[in-house]
């Protein structure tokens, strides 16, 4: 097997507060995201909340990036960051256009 | 207890009598995470009785242990409810309860008074197996795993003959999984990179794959029972959860393999895979909460009352959703990137996740689950909280917390002067633990673990005279 | 009930199919991978050490050599360095180094050790206070490179304060009577571990750090030395 090349360069010391903070945020911008758009979609809340839900979705991203370059990520890293991030726009979408369906089908 | 027991059926029973050890073993797993964490802080406190290791142990052991019987309990209490008959060998399973009982009263026991043996064979078969989580030694390793085949016998004889529901379709291939990966951290092996590699093939997929599904599989019984919402939608995405669950959490398994001698590759698995992780945490939040909103936008309607059948379990319910993702969402996801987790592997941060995750995810909804039994034992319609379940909940939520809050500052201490400066030394170690914020971050550890404690003991006030409370007799 | 026209994906089959296959999908490729890594982390032997190929996990023999852990600019971190280096920052598998005053144990004697220590270490709990490789308590330092730990050398503190003149005599003197040797108001209990035992565990920790860790812990021993202060309380 051929060993591939990695080079991991150090995290500086200062930047390890910024990175657990983004971490965190990631998350938290994340659930604030998909609870709205839950809220939305349970006519708790108005539709133009979701320009509020998309900017979570925006920071959520912004974390994301900074994490990823923070800790000096290798191409696959980030490449698994967008795919977490596409994942979380799509994943509340999805899950309410199924919700629907199911229940036009077994309620009513 | 007051009252005569209502339970329709004896499976109902069975389970109220594991539920019943599991809250003493929740006791003494309290009791013995007090007892580390004071040797923190005064070192000297029962050494050379109980050490630290030894604290620790049960403190874990217990805590793995109370949370397999509440979860065989709550198996027996949906059970008959699910499939609308007694549990077939309800004879069998009452005596299998018997012999596990007695089987974990032996292990803790020697756990206790014995504690290490000499470097043998038989001090694994007999004392203790010495690996974290696992130290149960080889005999009683055996003994459960008779005891867990028995069980999954009478489930699903139960199964066949009785209704065939999704939840129970779920459960019982997750309960099969649960006990076939126990099998994995069965054997000895002086190559302590392939001790782990199997070792953490029973921890990271016991918690982070088919204890998710089991806790999606218990809460989609709950949102039917005390949310009334409807089965078949539930059911529906019960399945995407599953897929959600297991298509991350199985190759999420990638993140322990990053330094263990395990080769490269493991980097990227772990960090897509466990990346992807939080993601069904978010779903099954979304899902409680849009769940009890629509049900709620029924009763509305209908001009009905809109509170649950059972306040304190939808509370815990709630906050299951809540703590699953935060415990093991946003912690999980702080240390899973190969580049951080390099710093932070096996600091105080890994304890701060480590409490947070296992009460967030399962503490609260197996706490729910003796709600739900209680309210089934006195056959109470509408169990509304009381001010012992209130302060029960607030207590122990923010005592843990609490606890985690201190660790993860604790941890950043570490990380930054045990790790990223000194390089990890036995030096390195001492000095970072004899920092002050260390050092009270530690302190607060245990103000806010007797806190937690307080709330425990809330809990089996509760629990026990609940039924008696005037609002919930009809 | 009218038959209203329904669509696959709010039926409850389909997701159970897909629950499934995802899962069995993930199995299979996680069984695959497996049995990749367990060629890989398999533990090597002396022929490989005269062959000179370097195992994730080498021979137990290794406790016959000098250890280091050293930059290796190929790979951008350290590495476990096995009888000198080749100067690239390999293993040349030459530089031989006594252990309790011999270096020619048999592959059998090797082995044999390495199996006592390692079966000392869970009948002791050692992981229930330290780490191994990462994993375990987190009261005590880890020991994963503990065989490497300046503390232990010529002039570190510990070695100093057991009164030894080798690492592993320290190590194992350490070992036996750990509450004589206080580093710190928090002390090693004392685990009835015998002379026997204690040779055999040094052999798993002087071989445990030679497990290629892709660089863990980073930038180990940094610095040399640093001065402990017991938390006066
Ligand atoms: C309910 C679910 C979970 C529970 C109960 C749980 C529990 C734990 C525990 C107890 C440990 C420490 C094991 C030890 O003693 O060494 C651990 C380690 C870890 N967990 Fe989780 N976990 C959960 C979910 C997650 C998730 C979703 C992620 C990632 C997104 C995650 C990431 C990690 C990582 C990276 C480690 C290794 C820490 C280290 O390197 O020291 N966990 N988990
Ligand atoms: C009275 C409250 C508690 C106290 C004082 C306490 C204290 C401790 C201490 C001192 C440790 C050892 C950490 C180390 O090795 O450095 C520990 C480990 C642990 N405790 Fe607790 N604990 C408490 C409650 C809980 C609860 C409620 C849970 C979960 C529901 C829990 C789960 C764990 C886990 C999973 C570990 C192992 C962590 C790891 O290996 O990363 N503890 N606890
Ligand atoms: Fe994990």
């Amino acid at each position: 097997m051929i060993e591939p090349l990695y080079i991991r360069p150090v995290i500086a010391i200062n930047d390890f507060l910024p990175i657990f903070v983004s971490a965190a945020f990631i998350l938290i911008f994340g659930l604030f995201y998909a609870g709205i758009v839950t809220m939305i979609k349970m006519k708790k809340m108005k539709k133009v909340y979701y320009i509020l839900a998309y900017f979570f979705w925006g920071l959520q991203i912004y974390c994301t990036y900074f994490l990823t370059m923070t800790i000096h990520s290798q191409p696959f890293t980030v490449k698994a960051m967008i795919v977490a991030m596409i994942a979380y726009l799509s994943v509340p979408h999805i899950y309410f256009y199924l919700i629907t369906k199911s229940e036009q089908r077994y309620e009513n | 207890m007051q009252g005569q027991s209502n339970f329709k059926y004896e499976g109902q029973k069975l389970a109220s009598w594991y539920f019943t050890v599991a809250m003493i073993l929740f006791g003494a797993q309290l009791l013995l995470g007090l007892v580390a964490a004071i040797q923190f802080i005064y070192p000297s406190f029962l050494y050379g009785i109980l050490d630290f290791s030894i604290a620790r142990m049960i403190h874990i052991n217990a805590l793995v242990v109370w949370m397999v019987y509440a979860m065989i309990g709550a198996v027996y209490y949906l059970l008959p409810d699910e499939t609308g008959i007694e549990v077939v060998g309800i004879g069998i399973a009452k005596l299998l309860f018997w012999i596990l009982t007695l089987a974990v009263t032996v292990v803790v026991l020697v756990f206790i008074f014995i504690q290490v043996g000499a470097a043998d064979i038989k001090t694994i078969w007999f004392i203790t197996e010495g690996r974290e989580y696992l130290e149960a030694p080889r005999w009683a390793d055996i003994g459960i795993v008779v005891v867990v085949l028995g069980f999954l016998a009478n489930t699903f004889l139960t199964a066949i003959k009785g209704r065939r529901t999704g939840i129970m379709t779920v459960i019982l291939s997750d309960m099969i999984a649960l006990a076939g990966l126990y099998l994995a951290g069965m054997f000895f092996t002086d190559n302590i990179s392939m001790d782990q590699y199997w070792w953490w093939w029973v921890i990271h997929l016991w918690v982070e794959a088919t204890w998710e599904v089991m806790v999606g599989a218990l809460a989609a019984y709950a949102l039917i029972r005390v949310v009334g919402a409807n089965r078949k939608v539930v059911e529906m995405w019960l399945w995407i959860e599953v897929a959600m669950l297991f298509g991350s959490g199985i190759l999420g398994l990638g993140h322990h393999y990053f330094w263990i001698g395990t080769p490269e590759y493991w980097w990227e698995i772990g960090a897509l895979f466990s990346a992807l992780e939080p993601l069904p945490l978010v779903g099954m939040f979304v899902h409680v909460l849009y769940d009890w909103g629509k049900e709620n936008g029924f009763k509305e309607k209908a001009g009905e009352d809109t509170s649950s059948n059972n306040t304190p379990a939808l509370l815990w319910l709630v906050s299951n959703g809540f703590g699953n993702f935060l415990g093991a969402g946003v912690w999980g996801f702080f240390h899973t990137l190969p580049q951080v987790n390099i710093y932070t592997h096996g600091t105080q941060f890994t304890a701060a996740h480590g409490h947070l995750a296992f009460f967030g995810a399962y503490a609260t909804i197996l706490i729910a689950m003796f709600y739900m039994a209680v309210q089934g034992k006195y056959g109470i319609k509408k169990l509304r909280a009381t001010f012992a379940s209130k302060m029960a909940i607030f207590l122990i939520t923010f005592g843990v917390v609490g606890m985690g809050v201190a660790l993860t500052i604790a941890g950043y201490e570490q990380v930054l002067i045990a790790r990223a400066q000194l390089g990890a030394t036995w030096d390195a170690f001492f000095i970072a633990q004899n920092q002050t914020w260390m050092a009270q971050a530690m302190d607060w550890r245990l103000i806010m673990g007797v806190v937690t404690t307080v709330g425990f003991f809330y809990l089996v006030k509760d629990l026990l005279s609940i039924s008696k409370n005037p609002k919930n007799v009809y | 009930m009218a038959e209203k026209k329904v669509s696959v994906w709010s039926d409850n089959r389909f997701w159970q199919r897909s629950a499934t296959w995802v899962t069995g999908f993930a199995s299979l490729l996680l069984i695959w991978l497996t049995f990749d890594t367990m060629g890989q982390i398999t533990m090597g032997n002396q022929k490989d050490i005269n062959n000179h190929i370097t195992k994730r996990v080498p021979s137990a023999t290794v406790i016959n050599y000098k250890v280091e852990y050293k930059m290796n600019q190929r790979r951008g971190h350290e590495v476990p360095v096995i009888g000198g280096d080749d100067g690239k920052g390999d293993s040349l598998f030459k530089v031989k180094e006594n252990f309790f005053g011999r270096d020619n144990y048999s592959q059998k004697e090797a082995d044999a050790l390495l199996h006592l220590g390692k079966l000392a270490s869970q009948a002791k709990n050692c992981m229930d206070c330290h780490t191994l490789l990462g994993n375990g308590a987190y009261y005590a330092p880890d020991l994963t490179k503990a065989w490497l730990d300046p503390a232990w050398q010529k002039g570190g503190t510990m070695q100093a304060m057991t009164g030894k003149s080798t690492k592993e005599e320290a190590m194992a003197e350490f070992l036996q009577n750990p509450g004589k040797y206080p580093t710190h108001a928090r002390m090693m209990p004392n685990l009835g571990i015998t002379q026997k035992e204690a040779v055999g565990l040094v052999a798993f920790l002087k071989h445990m750090a030679t497990i290629d860790t892709n660089g863990f812990p980073r930038g180990f021993g940094k610095i040399k030395e640093g001065v402990v202060y017991a938390r006066s309380k």
